[in-house]
C-alpha cells in the first residue's frame, strides 16, 4: 500500500457510521428485500440447526445433510447480500441500479462461493490471534462489497480488497470498537425484549404461556442464538453499509467517483411493488412454516396415543394403506384402522415389521422431545477423527442420495412398465399389452444406445486429435536368388522369419542365404559392420576384425559362417539340414556375443 | 466446490461442538443453579 494513499484526508468514524445510516435509509426498499431474501433464510435456518443439534436426541443421524443445507444457506445469503450491496453503491454513486442478469449471478455466486468459506474459519482465528482482525474482517466484507460479477475478476476482486482493507486501519479498528459496542447493546436490547415479552403479555393481556410458566426455563443455548441472530439482522446491514462507504471512499481517491456522485445529486429512487412483496413473503412465509408446525403438535398432545398408533398403523401397514385403493387387495387384508369395528388383523403384521414400525414412528421429530438427548447418541465412529468423521458421513449421505435416487427409478420404472398388467379374467389376453411393454422397452434401450453413442461421439471429439500416421508401402519380401539383394533390405528378424519359412518350404540354400544376411543386418545394427553393396564377405570379416576386438568369438564364428556360404551359395557344395542347423546356431551365438 | 465443502465442514464442526455439549449447558440448567442459587 502506498503510504502516500493512506495519509489521504479520511472521515472520521462517526461520521462514516451517521452516513452508513443516512445510506440505508435512503436504500431503495429492492436493496433491504435483497438483503433479506438471503438473510432471513439462513439465520432461520441456524436457529433450527441450532434447536435440533441441542435438543433432538436423533440429530447425530442427520448432522450431514442437515450442514450441507446450512452451508448452502450461507452461500446464498453471501450471494444476496452482494446484490443488495450492489443497490447501495449505486444509490451512492447517484446511478442506477446496474441490470441483473443470469450470467452476472452466476459469476457473484461462483465468487462468494470461493472466497467467503475461507472467511469462516480465517475470520475467527483472526479474532483469537487479536491484532490482524480488522484487516481479515474488512477483506471479507469488501469480498462482498466488490463483487462485480465480471468474468476472472475473482484474482482483480481478492486484489481489491486487500487494498481497501489495508486503507485507514486507524478508522477500521475505530469504526470495529464502536460497532462491536454497538452490537452488545443490540444484543442486550434483544434479550431483555424476549425475556419481558411474555410476561408483559400476560400482565397486559393475561396470556399464559409456557415461557411465563417456566420462568428462567427459556434462557437456553437456543435462546442466545435466536437473540445472536437477531441482532445479527439488526447490525449487519451497517456494517456493509459502513465497508460500502470505505470502499467507495476508498477508490474515489484515484477515481474520483465521490465528487462525480456529488455533481449528479441524487436521484429519487423508485420503490418497486415487487420488493414490497419479496420482503412481506419473506417474513409470512417462515411464519406460516411455523404456524402449522405449532398446530401439529397441539394436535397431537390432545390424543397423544390415538395419534402415534394411527401413525404407526399406517407406517407399519403400506400394503395395507395402498391396498385400499385397490379392490382385491382390500378384500383380502381389511385397512386397520378402517373403522371402529373391523378387526385388528395381528396376522398381517410380523413382529419384526411392528418393531421396525413403532422404531420408525419413534424417531419422528414430534416425538423426538420424548427422549433422552445422551441416551441415543451413541456414535460408532467415535475414536475417529473430525475430519475422518466428516468424510465418512459425507459418503453415507452420497450413498443415501443415490439409494433413494435408485429407489426412484425403480418405482418409476416400475409404474411405467407395469401399471396395466392388471386385467379382467373375462379379457381377450393382455399379448398386446405385453407386446407394447416390449416395444416400448426396445423403444426406451434404443434411445438410452442412441445417447451413450452420441455422448461417445461428443466425447471422442473433444480428445485431441490422434497424430496421424504416415503409411508405409509393405515391401514385397526380397529375391533371395537375386545377387543384388543387400542385407539391408529386411530388418533383423524380417530376414530370419524369411529363413524359417524358406526352411520349412525345404529351400535350404535360400534358407542358408538369408540366415546369413540376418547375421550381416544385427551386426550392422551393432555398427560392428557397414553394410554396402561394393563390399565382399572377406571385406566384412576384416572390417569385423578391426571393430570387434571386445568380441574374440564373434571373429572365429563368423569367419566359419563366411566359410560355409561361400562353399555352399558360390560353390557347389550340397546344403544339408544339419549344415543350416549349425549355420543357423552360429548366427544365435553372433547374436548372443554382441 | 473446494468453498462449499470448506462451509460444509465449518458448520459440520459447529453441529459437532454442539452434538458433545451436554444437555445441562443447552437447557441452561448448567450455568443457573451456580447463578441463581
Amino acid at each position: 500500500m502506498n503510504p502516500a494513499r493512506q495519509r489521504q484526508p479520511q472521515k472520521g468514524s462517526l461520521e462514516l457510521i451517521e452516513e452508513a445510516i443516512h445510506l440505508l435509509r435512503a436504500a431503495p426498499m429492492s436493496a433491504w428485500a435483497d438483503y433479506y431474501l438471503g438473510s432471513l433464510p439462513f439465520v432461520l435456518g441456524l436457529l433450527y440447526f441450532w434447536a435440533d443439534m441441542s435438543r433432538s436426541p436423533f440429530a447425530d443421524q442427520h448432522l450431514a445433510g442437515a450442514t450441507l443445507g446450512l452451508a448452502s444457506l450461507y452461500l446464498w445469503m453471501k450471494f444476496w447480500q452482494t446484490l443488495a450491496v450492489r443497490r447501495l453503491r449505486a444509490a451512492l454513486a447517484g446511478s442506477p441500479a446496474p441490470p441483473v442478469t443470469v450470467k452476472l449471478c452466476g459469476e457473484i455466486f461462483i465468487a462468494q462461493a470461493a472466497l467467503q468459506p475461507t472467511g469462516l474459519f480465517l475470520v475467527p482465528l483472526a479474532l483469537a490471534a487479536t491484532l490482524p482482525f480488522a484487516w481479515v474482517y474488512a477483506f471479507y466484507q469488501n469480498v462482498t462489497v466488490l463483487a462485480e460479477g465480471q468474468a476472472g475478476e475473482l484474482r482483480l476482486l481478492i486484489k481489491k480488497s486487500m487494498r481497501q482493507a489495508a486503507l485507514w486501519p486507524k478508522q477500521s479498528h475505530f469504526l470495529l470498537s464502536i460497532v462491536f459496542l454497538f452490537g452488545l447493546f443490540v444484543f442486550l436490547n434483544w434479550a431483555t425484549f424476549c425475556l419481558l415479552l411474555p410476561q408483559v403479555a400476560k400482565l397486559l393481556f393475561g396470556v399464559e404461556s409456557v415461557f411465563t410458566r417456566g420462568g428462567l426455563s427459556m434462557v437456553n443455548s437456543t435462546f442466545f442464538a435466536a437473540v445472536f441472530g437477531l441482532t445479527y439482522l439488526c447490525v449487519d446491514p451497517i456494517v456493509k453499509a459502513i465497508y460500502t462507504l470505505r470502499c467507495f471512499y476508498g477508490e474515489s481517491v484515484q477515481s474520483g467517483e465521490d465528487l462525480k456522485a456529488e455533481l449528479r445529486g441524487f436521484a429519487t429512487a423508485a420503490r418497486r411493488a415487487m420488493s414490497c412483496l419479496m420482503i412481506f413473503g419473506a417474513l409470512l412465509g417462515p411464519r406460516l412454516e411455523t404456524a402449522e408446525a405449532v398446530e401439529l403438535p397441539e394436535g397431537q398432545a390432545a390424543t397423544p396415543p390415538t395419534g402415534r398408533v394411527n401413525d404407526i398403523r399406517a407406517y407399519a401397514g403400506p400394503t395395507e394403506a395402498r391396498g385400499a385403493k385397490r379392490p382385491r387387495a382390500a378384500d383380502l387384508q381389511p385397512s386397520a384402522g378402517s373403522g371402529a369395528n373391523s378387526q385388528p388383523n395381528a396376522v398381517s403384521i410380523s413382529a419384526p415389521e411392528l418393531d421396525r414400525a413403532i422404531q420408525d414412528v419413534m424417531q419422528q421429530r414430534k416425538y423426538a422431545w420424548r427422549m433422552p438427548r445422551e441416551k441415543i447418541i451413541e456414535p460408532k465412529d467415535a475414536r475417529d477423527g473430525i475430519i475422518n468423521r466428516f468424510l465418512k458421513r459425507v459418503a453415507n449421505l452420497l450413498s443415501e442420495w443415490l439409494k433413494a435416487a435408485g429407489s426412484w427409478l425403480d418405482a418409476w420404472l416400475r409404474r411405467l412398465f407395469f401399471r396395466n398388467r392388471q386385467v379382467q379374467p373375462g379379457g381377450s389376453g393382455y399379448g398386446w399389452i405385453l407386446a407394447q411393454e416390449l416395444l416400448l422397452g426396445v423403444l426406451v434401450l434404443a434411445v438410452l444406445a442412441g445417447l451413450g453413442f452420441l455422448f461417445y461421439r461428443v466425447w471422442r471429439d473433444r480428445r485431441p486429435g490422434a497424430a496421424a500416421v504416415a503409411s508405409e508401402p509393405i515391401q514385397p519380401a526380397p529375391d533371395l536368388a537375386d545377387e543384388t539383394v543387400g542385407a539391408d533390405q529386411l530388418p533383423e528378424d524380417g530376414w530370419t522369419r524369411l529363413a524359417r519359412e524358406l526352411l520349412a518350404r525345404g529351400e535350404l540354400r535360400l534358407a542358408l542365404r538369408a540366415f546369413y544376411l540376418a547375421s550381416l543386418a544385427h551386426l550392422a545394427g551393432q555398427n560392428l559392420i557397414r553394410l554396402a553393396k561394393f563390399k565382399s564377405n572377406h571385406d566384412y570379416e576384416r572390417e569385423l576384425g578391426r571393430r570387434a576386438h571386445a568380441f574374440p568369438d564373434l571373429l572365429t564364428v563368423f569367419g566359419e559362417n563366411v566359410s560355409v556360404f561361400d562353399r555352399t551359395w558360390y560353390g557347389r557344395h550340397e546344403v544339408s539340414r544339419d549344415t543350416i542347423t549349425r549355420f543357423a546356431a552360429n548366427v544365435e551365438r553372433i547374436k548372443g556375443t554382441t | 466446490m473446494l468453498g462449499v465443502l470448506a462451509a460444509w465442514f465449518f458448520f459440520y464442526l459447529i453441529g459437532e461442538a454442539l452434538l458433545a455439549l451436554p444437555t445441562s449447558f443447552h437447557e441452561g440448567t448448567l450455568w443457573q443453579s451456580r447463578w441463581f442459587e
